[in-house]
């Protein structure tokens, strides 16, 4: 009988989990929801979940990457920049936060190209 | 070990969790729509006022000052939201450009306006050459030849300069230089210079207006 009872206990641990999406509060919850949400445009709220990862992992390479995207969908480009630059130097190897900082590097030095000089 | 027995599919529950926990790809190539940057905040001020064009060389075909100054008003008027006017204002010379005192004594309706002027000078040529002609068929009776073609060359010099009225200073100054040439010896200077004022005009209001361009990004869930 008692057996029983802590094996039933045990059973019961992985369905909570399962309800609980392995608890929203889990930083790659709050990846995933951001990931989610900038797919349905809605960037502040991306934003405000990849900002939340950071504060429990500030070397979220991930985060900061993603962060960068959403910046530079609001125009936001030095911040876009700095984000880019955090995501390189937390993991420098990673082919897509390289392939978003090169398509977001050419449109940023053409911006300041494009700044005609005052004569 | 009766319920495990009796329940098997409770050992299908730890795998559920795992799979929960890591569904979903790691990364996400998504297509966005980027703001191309602005080079210069138009719509910080609250007038765009319009002068006359110093022509460096004047037309007798089209008044060239007349149909910039009416293009860009009506385009800027369609594509910003400061109101734009006219004023018959002409840039003396070259030099008039960097003098703060001819600019600031532009007649506005509000007090934080920007100028748009500038120097346009219009050029055509004919070119001519002697270009070879392929055979161009099986049963084509004429054998291979060499044709004088000509080509006709029309460009447009356009030096735009942004000034505040308030203070006579100039705040963006960029120069083009738009080159078309066209097969049909019939094309008039008039038709031309549409097409070559319709290129500058993309290219400065991109600089302006920041439209939006498709671009592909990855976004990383991990």
């Amino acid at each position: 009988m008692k057996n029983k009872s802590i094996i039933g206990a045990l059973a019961l641990i992985p369905i909570l989990l399962v309800i609980t999406q392995c608890s929203s509060s889990l930083p790659a919850d709050q990846m995933r929801f951001g990931v989610e949400a900038a797919k349905l445009d809605l960037w502040d709220e991306a934003i405000f979940r990849w900002k939340k990862v950071l504060q429990n992992d500030p070397n979220s390479a991930s985060a900061h990457n993603n962060l960068a995207v959403a910046y530079e969908k609001k125009s936001l480009w030095e911040e876009a920049k700095t984000e880019y630059d955090l995501a390189l130097k937390i993991r420098p190897d990673d082919k897509h936060i390289n392939a978003n900082y090169q398509q977001f590097i050419k449109r940023y030095e053409a911006r300041k190209d494009d700044i005609p000089k005052k004569q | 070990m009766t319920f495990l027995k009796n329940n098997r599919w409770v050992w299908l529950l730890p795998v559920l969790f795992l799979y929960s926990c890591s569904a979903g790809g790691q990364y996400w190539r998504v297509r966005v729509e980027m703001p191309r940057p602005v080079s210069f905040e138009l719509e910080r001020f609250q007038e765009m006022v319009v002068t006359d064009f110093l022509v460096v060389k004047e037309r007798t075909d089209f008044d060239l000052n007349k149909e910039t100054t009416e293009y860009f008003a009506f385009e800027f008027g369609k594509n910003i939201t400061i109101p734009v006017s006219r004023a018959a204002v002409a840039p003396e010379g070259a030099e008039t450009f960097e003098q703060e005192a001819f600019w600031k004594g532009i007649p506005t309706e509000n007090e934080d306006a920007i100028v748009f002027t500038g120097t346009i000078d219009y050029k055509s040529e004919v070119r001519k050459a002697l270009v070879d002609r392929e055979k161009r068929q099986f049963e084509d009776p004429f054998p291979d030849s060499t044709a004088l073609e000509e080509r006709k060359f029309f460009t447009l010099f356009f030096d735009l300069y942004l000034i505040d009225a308030r203070t006579g200073e100039i705040l963006y100054q960029r120069n083009f230089k738009e080159t078309r040439n066209y097969k049909n010896p019939n094309q008039t200077a008039y038709f031309a210079y549409f097409d070559l004022i319709q290129s500058v005009k993309d290219k400065l209001f991109q600089a302006f207006l920041g439209e939006e361009l498709l671009q592909e990004r990855y976004l990383i869930n991990k």
